[in-house]
Order: C-alpha cells, then structure tokens, then sequence
C-alpha cells in the first residue's frame, strides 16, 4: 500500500516537477469541487456530495500550489471524484436510454458490464473525456482504459464498473491542473 | 482492500495523466480562438467550459472580433466567477488568519456584490451599504451579532451571484460606516480584544498590500504613542527608537480612527460620541506621559520615504474610520493593491510588472474605479491569458 503510494507520488512529481513546472497552476479545493458539480450535474444541494465536499476541503490544495499536490491530496481528489462518478451514474441509470444527458447515451444499465460491446465501452470511455478532461481521448489512453475496464468488469456490476472507470478518469491530473 | 483499489485508482489516474494536452499546452506555438475562450473562461471561473456548451461559441465569435473584453464578461456571468474566483480572493481578506477556507461572511459577500454590481472600489471603504441575501430565501436574518445568515447562504448553494442584494444604511445600530472597515466580520477579526491597532495594520495588509514591516519608518513623530508602550523595553530606549517607534508612531497615528469601536458579546459596538473604547487607553501605567486617546481623531505618520509611494491624495488626519477608509481608498496604493488582487486572481503565475501594474491601475483610476470592468480588462489584457494567434483569427 505504501508503495502504491509512493509510485502515485513519484509519477506526480515526474509529470509536474519534470516539464514546466514553474508555469504550472494546480486547481484549489473550490475549483476542484465546482469542477466536479459542473461536469457531473450533480446537485449541490445532495447532502452527501456536500458533506464530503466540506470533509475532504482541508486535504485539497488551498491556494493552488504545485506543492500543495501531495499523497492526501491525491487521495481525497480521488475519494472526491469516486463519490460525484457514483451520483452521476446513479442519476443517469434512472433515466431511460435515449433521455440521458451527454454521458452513458449508449449504455445499457441492465446489461452486465462485461457484455457491453466494444462500441459502447469506446463511448463511454469518449463520454467521459469530454466530460473531465474537454477533449478527445487518444489511442493509447483509450487502449489502456478499455483495459482497465476489461480487467473490472467480470468481477464487478455494472454501476460498480462504470464507476472505476469514471473514478479513473475524473482523477486524473489533467482535472487538477489547470495549465 | 478496498485500499488497494483506491490506491490503484491513483496511480491510474496520475499514469492518465494529460494525454498529449498537457504538454502540448505547456510548448504550443499557437493557439486558436477557442482555446483561448476555454483557457479565458477557466481562469476567470476557474471551471472548463465544454465544448458543447453555448457559451464557448459565444466567447469564440467576440474573440474573432478582437473584443477580448467582451468575452471576458460572459465568463464572469457564470456563478463560478462569483462563488469560486471572488470567493478564492475575498475569503482571505476578511480573516485574521488569511485563510482561504474562512466561512462565507459579510465581508466577502459585500466584495461579491460590490463586484457584480460595479460599485466604485473605493466605496468598499467608505460606503454605508453591504449585502445580504433576499427574504424569499427565508434564512436567519443578517445581524451584527451572528454570521448565520451567511453561512446557511452558502451552505444552501442557491447561487451567490444572482441571490445576493444591497442594503443600506449598513447597520442600523452603527452611527457610523465604512465599507468593509466596519462590516461585522472586520469587526470580529480586528476589533476583538487587543487595542484596534490590528484593524489599522490589516487595512494596510488588505487593502494598500503593505506589512508593517514595510511600511515602518524612523524617526516618526512620538506625539500619537499611547501609553501602554514602554520607551524603554528591557531598560534600552534604543530599542523603542530604533524598533518600537518605527510601527507605533504609524500604527497609533491611525488607531484613533477605530477608537469609539470595539467587538464584544459577539458584535461590533459604538461607544457613543464622548467616549471611547476602554481598551483604547489601557495599560496606561506603562508610560503615563504617553498619548491619551481621547477622540476618534487620528493622524497618519506614513507619508515619508518609502512611504511616499503609497502615494496618499487628499487629507492626511481626520476623524472615524469613514475618513480614514477615504484616504485609503484614494490613496494610489489602493488602486496598485485592487490590480495586483484582481490579476492574481485570474491570472495566476503571470508576472505583473511595475510598467504593466502601473498600466492597468492607470485605466482603474480613469474608469472610476469600477470593479466588474476591472476584472473584465485585467482578465483580458494580453499579458494574462496568451493571445490567439492573430493568423488563426
């Protein structure tokens, strides 16, 4: 577990610390929430988003210092992202295909994850860049996403699979930091 | 195990890290008038803009027109502007303890209005106003003996921007106003306890982005030093010389101004026209032949030297936190101190130079000082937010 970590850490460190790091501008803990509220649609009166908001607010970053990115910090926007993926999926499982929203459009809630077809898992993984990280997925990260999602799957339910997946994804530095 | 995920999901999530945008971002040569609406929007919100929504196109046309500004304004239309970006700036400002997660407080809701609404900035020094949230929302009213109302309007996350009014008089109970000088928050933070020399030295924090230690000056005159500081600490007057007059002389110059104000039993509250604070004039066996504060008249000794480029306009002694918050507000260095917060805000990592602060500070104090338009300008300027490519436009 302390080694995950500190791999965590260290590919952190590398990303940021390597390239411009100077220039960087990492997201504060309003920022990353709002972010979050935006990209989801979750409500921001949902007393559970909010309570967990308010708990984790002292371990994200402050003021928006690359040196405020640490293993808690890491963690918590994570711990952040898993609880706004489980509410929008949540949401979005109760709506009927074809009246949801710009994520899950081809997702079928009641078919078991790993029976999706590669098209809907290519979908979903689309969905879910536009959504955290505005842009298009590229080859590699769609590979390895499938992937990940191929791994998940057998063992997981489909709420619980699309959720690692969007934790993933949601998590991901490129939420965090802002340039 | 569920450690172990979540864990894992770390690492996963940092290996995913950007993609080619990232770096992409950090070495492009060029870029278009649609990034440059998205990294607009960002820095003014501080939330993406996505690529379906309406406002991207919007932003994309003024851009192609070259009216940066008025791309600008529809960024700070969002409700992220006011509940994130303003609430990032103002929150520190209004706490002892400069903390960024200081709950949501009259201060910051005043600063939020003020902004929305365009006031004169100087008004937020000098004005008899500040802002609340409407009756319909049916919180606890806004008092000078609790900040509830406040925080229930930010826990309910209804919307800062468009759920926030302008009250006036400031308070009822209060003969006198001042902005944010006398809002309750001010008062709770700076006028508690101590001898309100605090509330002069965090307007300069605040407000003129000076410390103390930046602004002490020697051989100040010693008339205005109140009797509870020793001229000769540990039996050395070189030490009060040379240390301890080098603040004082500033700090209790300008003291008098808060000395018929006090916070206790959870508000601020005014001693009447005849006296002052007790506090103002406590510890007085110290040195008996020290000043006495006997009114809220107060003097400011800041005007030598260095202090010369605070650049002071207009009176330089007068009576009650109005005058004194007057001016500040007046003063060039409050102007240069809006700026600097303003660009800091939305345009984190940029250098602000002296020729580039003097520029927008210059357009501050020509545009009558108004707030929404600052930000609309500073947000915009070039040296904030790289310019698209004018090949691309």
């Amino acid at each position: 577990m302390k080694k995950v970590s500190l791999v965590a850490a260290a590919a952190v460190a590398t990303v940021l610390w390597g390239g411009t790091a100077q220039a960087i501008v990492v997201k504060n803990f309003r920022q990353i929430a709002a972010s979050f509220y935006s990209a989801t649609g979750v409500s921001m009166n949902d007393p559970d988003v909010a309570a967990f908001v308010k708990k984790t607010e002292t371990r994200l970053p402050q003021v928006g210092e690359i040196e405020e990115i640490s293993s808690p910090a890491i963690l918590a926007i994570t711990q952040l992202a898993g609880i706004f993926c489980e509410k929008m999926i949540a949401t979005d499982a109760a709506i009927p295909l074809g009246g949801r929203r710009h994520t899950h459009s081809q997702v079928d809630f009641e078919r078991p994850a790993r029976l999706f077809t590669r098209e809907v898992k290519e979908s979903v993984v689309r969905e879910y860049a536009d959504l955290f990280w505005n842009r298009e997925v590229t080859e590699e990260e769609q590979a390895s996403l499938l992937s990940t999602f191929d791994t998940v799957a057998p063992g997981a339910d489909t709420l619980r699979t699309l959720k690692i997946l969007c934790t993933t994804m949601a998590s991901s530095v490129d939420t965090y930091v802002s340039e | 195990m569920l450690c172990r995920t979540l864990l894992s999901l770390v690492t996963l999530g940092v290996i995913f890290q950007t993609g080619p945008s990232f770096q992409q971002k950090a070495q492009a040569l060029t870029v278009t008038n649609t990034e440059y609406a998205q990294k607009l929007f960002l820095r003014i919100s501080g939330v993406s803009l996505r690529r379906s929504d309406p406002r991207l196109a919007e932003m994309t046309a003024h851009i192609e027109a070259g009216e940066f500004e008025d791309a600008a304004r529809i960024a700070m239309e969002s409700e992220e502007f006011y509940s994130v970006t303003l609430r990032n700036l103002s929150a520190p400002m209004s706490a002892r303890d400069e903390s960024p997660l200081t709950v949501f407080n009259d201060f910051q809701a005043t600063f939020l209005g003020a902004v929305r609404d365009n006031l004169d900035a100087r008004t937020l020094l000098t004005g008899d106003y500040r802002y609340e949230a409407y009756d319909d929302l049916g919180l606890p009213p806004a008092t000078l003996d609790s900040n509830l109302h406040y925080e229930e309007l930010a826990a309910r996350s209804v919307g800062l921007k468009r759920n926030l009014r302008k009250v006036s008089p400031q308070w009822f109970e209060l003969p006198v106003a001042a902005g944010l000088l006398t809002s309750r928050t001010w008062g709770e933070q700076h006028l508690s306890a101590g001898t309100n020399r605090r509330a002069v030295e965090f307007t300069f924090k605040q407000f003129l982005c000076r410390e103390m230690p930046e602004v002490r000056d020697r051989g100040l005159p010693l008339s205005r030093i109140r009797r509870d500081v020793d001229r000769t600490p540990g039996g050395d007057a070189d030490v009060f010389n040379n240390e301890c007059r080098t603040c004082h002389a500033v700090l209790d110059g300008l003291t008098g101004a808060f000395a018929r104000l006090d916070f206790k039993d959870d508000r601020i509250v005014h001693t009447g026209n005849l006296f002052v604070a007790a506090k103002m004039n406590q510890n007085s066996h110290v040195y008996p032949e020290g000043f006495r504060v006997l009114d809220d008249s107060w003097v400011n000794h800041a005007t030598r030297n260095h202090n010369e480029q605070i650049g002071w306009t207009g009176q330089l002694k007068g009576s009650g936190p109005r005058a004194f918050g007057e001016m500040v507000a007046n003063s060039r260095g409050f102007s240069q101190c809006m700026v600097q917060r303003a660009f800091r805000a939305v345009c984190p990592k940029q250098d602000l130079s002296q020729p580039l602060l003097n520029e927008l500070t210059d357009r501050f104090e020509s545009e009558e000082y108004r707030l929404n338009d600052m930000f609309a300008f500073v947000s915009s300027h070039p040296s904030c937010v790289r310019r698209p490519d004018a090949a691309l436009r």
